[in-house]
């Protein structure tokens, strides 16, 4: 009776191992990209919750604009009343900031965090992991009761934020769940949750999602994003003018 | 007796009147004295002891612009930049080559701070190993380590002691996240105010490697020279050999100004920026030489006040003189010599006034340079020794010297003429 179990179990691991041999985990990258970027522009408002052990709970209300065919982004800062009217502009490579006190522009890096909160600059841009990453690893996790692959990703360039990621996707979505992101020296640095998605149109835009630094303890940052539109936006709204208009 | 004893006679004769007026002149150079020697002596302190906490009195930094139009700092060609440097004779004590890490996140497992994290030689023999100002730890040891060299302020700021751990985050030089850790090897003085300015210290190579820099270059080439204030002189010869050298260069400018002509304009291969510490330190000059032109303008505008007063007085005196006037051309003094007389008493006044103001100014710097400021512990940057270092700026001793003198005998000069033009028996006549 034990002989037969145990070559059950094994019998079942080697269907297992095959099974997850027959994926093909380039074409569920692919997925994860093609799912959750969108053919023509979308916007919602965002709601960003940094807190930091010893201070006061940051609160941050935004526009979020993207256009991801053309891969460009447009954030507009509402609130709070000393940040209204900073803008973030994604053209092409370039990620620019607007300061309307000085109404100057600066250049910012996509590994910069954004508004000194635990979310990157890139978090905000379109999904290209494709595109940046090799699959080193793979492997079948349960996470939080879901089916999930887990991917291990080096970065195919040396200009991504994250030389390394690790994510875990469901199996039955093809959505990312959870990413843990690794600096050049291997450490883990954050660890970034994606709780919610809603179906726009046959994608997928993450509604909820939490960032927590896992260098600073106890810093953690929650993205809550309302009222999706897929509705046309105008070329102006992509472009510095924009950010200097809104705030005349 | 000559026209110019005659009127140093006069000025003692009349004692309480020049008093006031030269009293009046000593106080406005007093005070220009004052905010001219405070200014020099914070910029001289603030030049000595930022040059400590830098890699350099003159700066080259390397710049190469990637497609994606990221701007990496690069240093490959150090040999040909040590030729050009030994060839021009330039007078260094040290050539630094460092690689730095601007805003990384200092963390402990209290908190986090942000500043430059800049690797160096620091072992024995280097600039920086003998000028620090240590408080604890030694940099000895540093060559070859994982030890971070941190202020006092950052030290409290983390809560960490000699031998903490210290994770270092930052960007590498192509924009992607790294993170390594550090261990406190040394705390140095607290540079105060100027704390951001200088940052942390560690071994070149690790810094290399938190920023994946290629073992063997570096960011910036730096020279220690023997005089700081040589800096702009050598910087500009050095700039002029480079360009007869075709070395690749960006025009001479502050590196804030720079950094802006990196991000707008592109280019192919590696471009040179050379800058020096002045440059760097520019906008905080500018501060104090605004504070210089402020106080000089509030002079001028009190000395236009006294002017006045100068001019009145003397119709007064000139009034109050005439019979004597009258007088001393009835013996034979002529025109020139009697507006003279006048002038010469405004010019002894003014200078009177000038030598009595510096010398006071000069007794208050010195009084001032005696205070220990040790308890300022924010401005310690501004100060040598906890004291303020005593600086008397002779050069705008002599300015104010030759403007003053001759603004005091412009305002005596409508009296004086007016004086030289009595005749004797108009002047005799008259009854006062």
């Amino acid at each position: 009776m034990k002989k037969i179990l145990l070559t059950l179990a094994a019998l079942a691991m080697t269907t297992g191992a095959f099974a997850q041999d027959n994926v093909d985990f380039k074409a569920v990258l692919a997925k994860v990209d093609a799912q959750t970027n969108f053919k023509g522009d979308a916007s919602a408002k965002v709601t960003i919750q940094s807190k930091k052990p010893g201070e006061n709970d940051n609160i941050m209300q935004a526009q979020y604009f993207r256009r991801d065919a053309e891969d460009k982004f447009m954030i507009l800062i509402l609130k709070p009343e000393v940040n209204k009217g900073q803008g973030y502009l994604k053209i092409e490579d370039n990620i620019i900031f607007y300061d309307p006190e000085s109404r100057k522009f600066s250049k910012l890096t996509g590994s910069g965090n954004f508004q000194d909160s635990n979310a990157k600059n890139s978090d905000f841009q379109a999904s290209s992991l494709s595109e940046d990453y090799n699959i080193v690893e793979s492997g079948r996790e349960k996470l939080q009761a879901k089916d999930t692959w887990v991917l291990t990703l080096k970065a195919k360039k040396n200009d991504v934020t994250y030389p390394k990621m690790k994510i875990w996707v469901e199996v039955a979505t093809n959505l990312m769940l959870k990413s843990e992101d690794y600096s050049l020296s291997d450490r883990l640095m954050r660890t970034s949750l994606y709780g919610k998605y809603v179906n726009i149109d046959g994608r997928f835009l993450a509604t909820r999602m939490r960032f927590e630094d896992n260098l600073k303890k106890g810093e953690v940052t929650d993205l809550v994003l309302e009222n999706p539109s897929l509705a046309k936006l105008p070329d102006s709204v992509f472009s510095q003018a924009y950010l200097e208009k809104v705030n005349n | 007796m000559s026209v110019a004893s005659m009127a140093l006679k006069n000025l003692a004769r009349q004692k309480r009147r020049s008093i006031l007026l030269g009293g009046a002149i000593a106080f406005g150079i007093l005070i220009i004295t004052v905010v001219n020697g405070l200014s020099g002596s914070l910029i001289t302190s603030l030049e000595a002891n930022i040059s400590n906490l830098v890699s350099g009195h003159i700066f080259i930094r390397g710049t190469e612009k990637t497609d994606k139009g990221r701007v990496l700092y690069t240093f490959k060609d150090d040999k040909k930049m040590d030729e050009v440097v030994n060839r021009l004779k330039i007078p260094y004590k040290y050539i630094s080559k460092t690689t730095v890490a601007q805003q990384a996140s200092i963390i402990s497992d209290f908190a986090t701070t942000y500043q430059s994290v800049t690797g160096a030689d620091l072992g024995l023999g280097s600039y920086l190993h003998d000028r620090m100002t240590l408080v604890e730890g030694e940099l000895d040891t540093f060559p070859g380590s994982d030890k971070i060299l941190i202020s006092e302020g950052v030290a409290k700021k983390l809560d960490v002691k000699l031998g903490d751990r210290l994770s270092v985050q930052t960007d590498t030089i192509t924009g992607q996240q790294n993170v390594l850790d550090f261990y406190v090897g040394a705390i140095y003085k607290d540079p105060g105010v100027a704390a951001s300015l200088a940052g942390a210290y560690a071994d070149l190579p690790r810094v290399n490697q938190l920023r994946d820099v290629p073992q063997g270059e570096f960011n910036i080439y730096g020279l220690f020279l023997e005089d700081v204030s040589t800096a702009d002189f050598w910087g500009a010869k050095l700039y002029e050999e480079l360009k007869t050298e075709a070395f690749p260069l960006w025009q001479r400018g502050s590196p804030q100004e720079l950094v802006k002509l990196f991000r707008d304009e592109t280019w192919t291969g590696i471009k040179y920026s050379l800058f020096t510490l002045n440059d760097a330190l520019s906008f905080i000059k500018g501060i104090f030489q605004s504070l210089n032109l402020i106080a000089f303008l509030i002079l001028m505008v009190l000395f236009v006040v006294i002017m006045v007063g100068i001019t009145n007085t003397y119709r007064m005196i000139v009034y109050e003189r005439t019979r004597e006037i009258g007088t001393l051309r009835a013996l034979g003094m002529q025109r020139p010599e009697v507006r003279n007389l006048f002038l010469y008493e405004a010019i002894f006044l003014g200078l009177g006034g000038i030598l009595a103001g510096f010398v006071l100014g000069v007794l208050v710097l010195v009084g001032l340079s005696l205070i220990d400021l040790s308890a300022w512990k924010d401005f310690n940057i501004l100060l040598k020794d906890n004291h303020l270092k005593l600086t008397v700026d002779f050069a705008s001793f002599a300015f104010n010297l030759i403007v003053v003198t001759a603004l005091t005998a412009l305002a005596a000069l409508f009296p004086a003429r007016r004086a030289g033009k009595l005749t004797p028996a108009e002047a005799l006549r008259t009854t006062n």
